[in-house]
């Protein structure tokens, strides 16, 4: 019992900031939507069906998977590039690329958004980059598209993916390796069948959680998007905040929170015994 | 030259400033169980990759079945380590951790299968293909990664302290398996250690090595009866040490500690009398209680008994002699001495064939 109580405040923090903030929403999912934003508290589940028959709504959900799925697929190869490269770097090297990799970390989100939007507009850089190389003749906009929101949470997903997948490769014992080259295996084949197999469950966790932040991502498609790009999350907001339909808007947060876990508890027995290996 | 497995000559290698490996000239004939022993950090471990090619030599060149090495990376030198930590791949089972350097080889699958059978035979591991490393316990890891690394049939196999991470008991019996399995196949085996009893029990050819340079090269008994000096004498069993030098007397030569002490020598153990300084070493079995009976040996001293450890077969004893007040350790049978206290009176003995002299710092 003694050894429960230093756990004491972070479950109260939990319960305060977490759990009762998600019953409350949960509550108003269950309810009605009235006029001025009001709720009249039943027991409905009319917002969930009302979300699950509405083909638009659907397609906006289908655009936040195919969102999750755009952005894990760009970021799973490069950031493995890189944290390979960090894992095998040295010294001045490795704490220069630590750096490179932590510092968009310390920039507010926001912040960089609206940095991408100055990278990628009309007048920006790299619209001046195209004309002076001639790939281009006039300005270029990229802005306002899937792609540009792609960009956006690869930026944001990559540091993060990068730094697990880079703490699951440092568990890797070198001496693998050495055995690998040791039994005849090239550089090529000791990374197919060795570092490879070990480092997937980072390569996954890492997958994962871009998935997730891109698949319930609020600030860059609304920043770098127009509404028809819109995720699930912005329509969640928009509910509540515009249009003023609490309970709609509450179901849908709690459909995101739903998914979110359903993919974080596939992930967790998928890779139920991978732990054993490191 | 063609009966030898590996040559090293002339081998350096430098990290840097810091020198691994000074001048390293070794012959490892064919067939050999060839150890490698010396302290950690004296380049033991280094000379084993670069043979195996993990490492490669900053001069010097590498001879491995006649052939030249010097410059060919791990992956294409038949030579196979198992490393101290047996580093199984933890994703693979038995099998597959048994049959890798044979598929690097691109082996047929029939070949794969019956030459992983055979080795799981030969180290009694049959029936646990399936299994995962973590399932396995520490000697049964011992064993398939030495399957695993005899699967490529190396010219040389190498092994890295392959032993230490076993409890006494199993090593122990994981050394006399060593042994069975070294004879049963005929290869060439290069063992690095610390441990000198293994090298001892084990080896048929032992260098000693120290600060990246090979000292002595011999079979076990020469290294351990004539060390050729007093760092190989110290390092290869437990032993009285008496620094001090020889003085010579009405035609009598003698070695005196500094404390005074005098010693008589062997005419063998006599060829460093013109050195100022003489180091004399005495081990501990050449040292015993005398009790006055039969002939007394050349060298005996009183002294009492400073203290004692209970070892279960034997007992350990100091004993500072009288004269010069200097401590001379001896095991002894408990059924020697009727009683063992601190501060009893005992004679101390050895004769003076058992005192090795060296040149002395």
């Amino acid at each position: 019992m003694k050894y429960l109580v230093p756990a004491i405040p972070l479950v109260l923090f939990v319960i305060v900031f977490f759990l009762l903030p998600q019953i409350t929403m949960v509550r108003f999912s269950l309810g009605e939507g009235l006029t001025f934003g009001k709720i009249k508290y039943v027991f409905t589940m009319n917002n969930y069906v009302k979300f699950f028959t509405d083909p638009f709504y659907l397609r906006v959900l289908l655009n936040s998977f195919l969102l999750g799925t755009a952005v894990a697929i760009v970021t799973i190869p490069f950031g493995y590039v890189v944290a390979y490269a960090l894992w095998k770097s040295k010294g001045m090297k490795r704490k220069i690329l630590y750096i490179c990799i932590l510092f968009p970390l310390f920039t507010n989100l926001v912040v960089r958004l609206y940095g991408w939007r100055i990278m990628l507009s009309p007048a920006g850089p790299i619209s001046w980059f195209f004309q002076a190389v001639g790939i281009a003749d006039q300005n270029v906009n990229m802005l306002f598209n899937w792609p540009a929101i792609v960009l956006g949470l690869f930026s944001e997903c990559a540091p993060y993916y990068v730094l697990i997948l880079f703490s699951i490769l440092t568990l890797i014992n070198p001496r693998y390796l050495d055995v690998a080259y040791d039994l005849g295996a090239t550089t090529m084949k000791a990374f197919i069948k060795v570092t490879w197999p070990l480092s997937l469950p980072g390569v996954v966790a890492g997958g994962i959680l871009t998935y997730i932040w891109s698949f319930g991502a609020y600030a860059t498609p609304t920043i770098l998007g127009q509404p028809k790009h819109w995720t699930l999350a912005v329509h969640a907001e928009r509910q509540i905040l515009s249009i003023r339909d609490w309970p709609y808007g509450s179901a849908m947060g709690i459909i995101i929170l739903v998914i979110t876990l359903l993919i974080m508890y596939a992930q967790s027995r998928l890779f139920k015994g991978a732990q054993t290996f490191q | 030259m063609g009966n030898n497995a590996v040559e090293l000559k002339n081998l350096k290698k430098q990290f840097g400033e810091v020198t691994a490996l000074k001048n390293v000239n070794l012959e490892v004939e064919n067939g050999d169980f060839y150890f490698l022993l010396g302290p950690s950090g004296c380049g033991k471990t280094t000379l084993l990759k670069i043979i195996g090619g993990l490492e490669l030599p900053t001069e010097g060149s590498i001879t491995i079945a006649g052939k030249d090495m010097t410059r060919v990376p791990a992956n294409k030198r038949n030579t196979a380590m198992v490393f101290q930590e047996w580093a199984l791949f933890p994703h693979m089972n038995v099998f597959d951790n048994i049959a890798f350097g044979l598929r690097m080889k691109k082996a047929s699958s029939a070949e794969i299968k019956s030459n992983v059978t055979e080795l799981l035979e030969l180290f009694h591991m049959s029936g646990y293909e399936g299994r995962m490393p973590f399932e396995l316990s520490g000697g049964q890891q011992q064993r398939i990664a030495m399957a695993r690394a005899l699967a490529i049939e190396p010219d040389v196999l190498l092994l890295d302290e392959p032993l230490s991470n076993l409890d006494l008991t199993l090593r122990q019996q994981m050394r006399v398996e060593l042994v069975r399995l070294h004879r049963e196949i005929g290869k060439t085996f290069v063992y690095v250690t610390h441990d000198q009893i293994e090298a001892l029990s084990m080896a048929t050819k032992i260098a000693v090595m120290n600060v990246g340079e090979v000292v002595q090269v011999g079979t076990p008994k020469e290294i351990y009866q004539s060390p050729i000096n007093a760092y190989v004498a110290k390092f290869i069993g437990e032993a009285n040490e008496f620094h001090g030098k020889f003085i010579t007397k009405d035609a009598d030569t003698f070695f005196e500690t500094d404390l005074g002490l005098k010693l008589e020598v062997g005419e063998e153990n006599k060829e460093h009398l013109q050195a100022d300084r003489a180091v004399c070493i005495i081990r501990p079995e050449h040292v015993k209680i005398t009790i006055d009976k039969g002939t007394k040996p050349a060298n005996c001293f009183q002294g009492k008994i400073e203290n004692y450890s209970y070892m279960g077969k034997q007992i350990r004893l100091w004993v500072k002699m009288d004269e010069s007040g200097e401590i001379v350790f001896l095991d002894i049978f408990a059924t020697e001495l009727d009683e063992i206290r601190r501060g009893k009176p005992v004679t101390v003995g050895f004769d003076s064939i058992h005192t090795l002299c060296f040149e002395g710092h």
